[in-house]
Order: structure tokens, then sequence, then C-alpha cells
């Protein structure tokens, strides 16, 4: 297979995990998802994200009551997070977009990479953001993003429904369909 | 169900009622679905309840149908309460037969 048609299918294979077996990723698995996601595009190299692991049973299993959209047989979360140290060159709506988007693009390399080695993943965006703050003890200019839950699947999930790429798709300037 | 259970699933509503204010409102229902199957969960290792292992085994099935058909999650979640009435009706009836 070529590079792109196994880009392709890693992109169209891979499916939001909420459903585990109870054999927690490797600890390699994790440094390495940790260094694909640093090698997200980064808007002005500012690399705002901080990631911090949660693997060991007691802050993990508050890490799920604290997290509502977390998959609860998930056996290891990477919360994704940014530092305002990083971002303060930037204000206003450009400096809350830029978070969000390295955050996400961080995200997506980790999420792939975790499907291409066999694991499961799920970006969970339903979190208490003062409750995870205190749990994993962050300072104030540091604040989570997103949380990856990750395990071994139990089943791959089927694929849910896209529109159709011509709908959503419009060549030069908008028109309404 | 012990102290630290009751702990973990105080904090899990906790938490659901602080992120239910913005997330969407089908949410509600996926949240409430998610603490009874906790619940259920507790229960049977305590009580010998087939009938809440297999509603703790339906919510576990059909709750992520939230994300993807919303129509079959609502059918799914009709059918659990009436699973629950008609529980309800036997367990009546059974009550009744005794006190006859």
């Amino acid at each position: 297979m070529s590079k792109a048609e196994i880009v392709y299918e890693v992109i169209k294979q891979r499916r939001s995990v909420r459903s585990y077996v109870e054999d927690p990723p490797p600890r390699k698995l994790l440094e390495r998802l940790v260094e694909v996601g640093q090698w997200a595009p980064s808007p002005s190299n500012v690399q705002s994200w901080r990631f911090i692991i949660v693997h060991e049973s007691g802050q993990l299993s508050a890490l799920k009551n604290l997290s509502p959209g977390f998959p609860r047989q998930a056996t290891a979360a990477i919360v994704i997070c940014s530092d305002d140290h990083d971002t303060q060159r930037f204000s206003g709506q450009m400096r809350a977009g830029l978070v969000a988007e390295e955050a996400a693009m961080a995200a997506q390399n980790m999420l792939l990479m975790a499907h291409a080695m066999d694991y499961g993943s799920c970006p969970v965006a339903s979190f208490s953001r003062a409750g995870i703050t205190t749990l994993i003890g962050l300072p104030e200019h540091i604040h989570p993003v997103l949380i990856i839950a990750l395990g071994t699947p139990d089943c791959q999930p089927s694929a849910p429904v896209r529109r159709p790429p011509a709908e959503i798709t419009h060549w030069e300037d908008y028109q309404e369909v | 169900m012990t102290e630290e259970e009751l702990f973990d699933l105080c904090m899990y509503i906790a938490t659901s009622a602080e992120g239910l204010k913005d997330e969407p409102k089908d949410y509600g229902p996926l949240r409430l679905l998610e603490i009874l199957e906790r619940i259920a969960l507790y229960a049977v290792k305590e009580y010998d309840s087939s009938f809440l292992r297999e509603v703790a085994r339906e919510i576990n099935e059909n709750k992520d149908l939230v994300m993807t058909d919303s129509e079959r999650f609502y059918g799914a979640l009709e059918n659990l309460v009436i699973k629950f009435a008609s529980e309800a009706r036997q367990r009546n009836k059974r009550k009744e037969d005794k006190d006859v």
C-alpha cells in the first residue's frame, strides 16, 4: 500500500471507541501518543499544549467521575491542556481559537496513531473544567481543553453516517444547495 | 454499596449536573441512564436481581445511540420504561396473590 492509501485507511477506519476490555495500554504507547501529538501543526509554533497522562486506578476513577462523557471501561486518559504563558502574544477570539485548534490537531494525531497501533480512543469534551483542574493539580495558567480516553477496544464500532461530500463542499464561493 | 462507591456516584452526579447546563438536551436522558446503569450494577452485587442486571445490560447496549440515532435511543428508553412498568405490575400481582 502507498503512504497515501495507508493514511486514508487509518483515517477512515478510526472510530470513537466507547467499549473496552481490561487491558491497559503500555507506557510506551502513551509516550508515543504524546510524541505524535506534539508533531501536530502549532499556530506560530506556540506549542502551548501540555499532556497529563492518567493511568493509575484511583486517579483514573476520579477522572471518570468528573468526566461524564468518558467511557467507563477505558484504562488510561491523556488530558490535553493549554498553557496561558505560551499564548499571551495573542488576544481575543484568536487566542481562544488557537487554544482549541492546537488541542484538536494534537488530539487527531493521537487518535489516528492509537488506532494504527490497534488501540481504541475517544475524545472527550464533557468534563468539569474546574474538577479536572483540581484533580490533576493544574496551576492557574494551565487549563484542560480536551481529554482522550484510551484502551484496548472491546469491538470495532460501526461507521457513523457522514453527509455526502457534495452536500458540504462548495467551489470558489458558497451556494445554498 | 460501599461508601467509596457511593462517593464515586455522587461525584459523577454532581459533575453531570454541572455539565448539563451547556451540553445538548439529549445528554440529560443519557446521564440519567448512565446513573441508573451504575446503580443497577452496584445493586446486583448485593441483591440477586436478574431484572436489574438486564436493565444495566440494555442501557449499556443502547446508550451510545444518542450520538448516532436518537430515534432508536428514545425507542430503547421507552422500552426500558415499559420493562419497569411490566415488572412493577408482576410484582404487585405477586404481592396481591400473597395477601389473598
